[in-house]
């Protein structure tokens, strides 16, 4: 519930809301009385979470989110349509590479589905166990010329397969988006848009195998992000070390 | 059915379930956004972005941080001061809005949440008179009459200075824009 310090906003807003039993609702009160941070917080959910019997978004915005819905379903059937016989197809290629020996052509960089999982921020739920962890390696994260103002630090976790990074210094970009990418031994590359909070942000990656990975870095995108990198490089991080 | 159940459903896939699951919600999650955005359409787009979310990503709920209305409402605030941190012309509205807004607390929140530098910016294409105004305004907090009565001026300068300010940070959409939108392959 406390994180920082600091009550969770989740719990302030179910606490402004009455769903918090009585002993966590006092705790919440003593807590509040003691801490500026808190006590603003409060307030905001507290003029936020008046509602306004009038004020609707329009009849048309669920038709909207319908019609998005839609096409991301049907793109990702027509997705797993392509998929299937191109399993098939990827067992005779697999042959044809061994037999002629081209497993330089695997070197080539191509966007795959990531078999790693990313939480950022307040989704992290793990990160104790990388402090004071003697198993845990860490490093700095490297910025390149152009974003000297960031700083961070990468955590390795062996034991749960685990990359943490905590970066800083993420100076507000219009109209365009902080990437991360994260490449593997073969040269496949996937990325995930950073979502930043207040100049920083947490990305964690739990991968299948650490082993299996080379090096992350950070990248400016345009809105939403790109397949692979297009734009200026922010930071890089050698994690095969 | 509880929220966690559709939730659940909607994990499956279940059509029905997200129907029951934004007609719980669509106001709530639209008034959060508006509160924060002051802006009609970006508080729509916002709803949107977070449905979208909550229907692909329902997996990301935690229930040991609180309920999942108080998932959603801090799901929307994020996504509410992301777009005012990207796109100038709304934090510009905003700022306009703040003015004459019966909301204090929340704006004061909102104002805290934004990086200093993007204001700062903003701020210092303005003439002196109207940067101090604009200043006095959201970090010192004073009201347009303390205002007056610190710098000396007349009330009514003040709140030209004020309204010509922010008019002109409203014009200056480009101005924070130190990477261009160029390249990309979307």
């Amino acid at each position: 519930m406390v994180k920082d310090n600091h009550i969770s906003e989740e719990k302030l807003v179910d606490y402004l809301q009455g769903q918090l039993s009585e002993s966590e609702a006092q705790g919440i009160q003593r807590h509040v009385e003691d801490c500026v941070k808190c006590q603003q917080t409060l307030a905001f959910w507290q003029e936020t979470l008046e509602m306004d019997e009038d004020l609707q978004p329009s009849a048309k915005l669920k038709e909207k989110i319908d019609q998005s819905l839609l096409v991301e379903r049907s793109l990702k059937q027509r997705l797993i349509k392509w998929k299937m016989p191109l399993f098939g197809l990827a067992g005779v290629i697999v042959i044809v590479i061994l037999c002629f020996s081209l497993t330089d052509i695997l070197k080539v960089q191509q966007t795959v589905e990531p078999d790693y999982e990313v939480y950022q921020n307040q989704d992290i739920m793990s990160d104790q166990v990388f402090m004071n962890n003697p198993v845990v390696d860490s490093q700095p994260i490297k910025p390149y010329e152009d974003f000297d103002e960031m700083e961070g630090m990468v955590w390795i976790n062996p034991q749960t397969q685990e990359i943490l990074l905590e970066m800083e210094g993420l100076t507000n970009i219009y109209n365009n988006d902080y990437q991360i990418w994260i490449i593997d031994k073969n040269g496949n590359i996937n990325g995930d848009l950073i979502i930043v909070e207040n100049g920083s942000a947490r990305v964690l990656y739990r991968v299948e195998d650490l082993s299996d990975f080379r090096i992350m870095k950070g990248s400016v995108e345009p809105p939403g992000g790109s397949h692979r990198p297009t734009g200026p490089e922010t930071f890089y991080v050698d994690i095969e070390k | 059915m509880d929220d966690y159940l559709l939730l659940e459903q909607m994990r499956a896939g279940n059509q029905e379930a997200f129907d029951e699951f934004y007609q719980r919600y669509h106001q709530y999650i639209f008034q959060i956004a508006y509160k924060v955005l002051a802006n009609r359409p970006e508080a729509e787009d916002i709803t949107q972005e977070v449905f979208i979310e909550i229907y692909q990503r329902s997996d990301q709920y935690q229930a040991s941080r609180g309920s999942i209305k108080a998932w959603v409402a801090v799901k929307t605030r994020s996504r509410a001061i992301d777009r005012l941190r990207k796109k100038p012309e709304v934090l510009a509205d905003k700022l306009e809005d703040i003015i004459t807004n019966a909301s204090p607390a929340a704006d004061q929140f909102v104002i805290e949440k934004m990086e200093k530098d993007i204001l700062r910016a903003a701020l210092l294409q303005l003439p002196l008179s109207q940067q101090q105004a604009i200043y006095h305004m959201y970090y010192d907090q004073f009201t347009q009459k303390e205002i007056a009565l610190t710098t000396n001026r007349p009330l009514g300068s003040v709140k030209s200075s004020i309204r010509y300010g922010l008019q002109s940070l409203k014009k200056q959409k480009s101005l924070l824009r130190w990477i261009g939108s160029g390249g990309g392959d979307k």
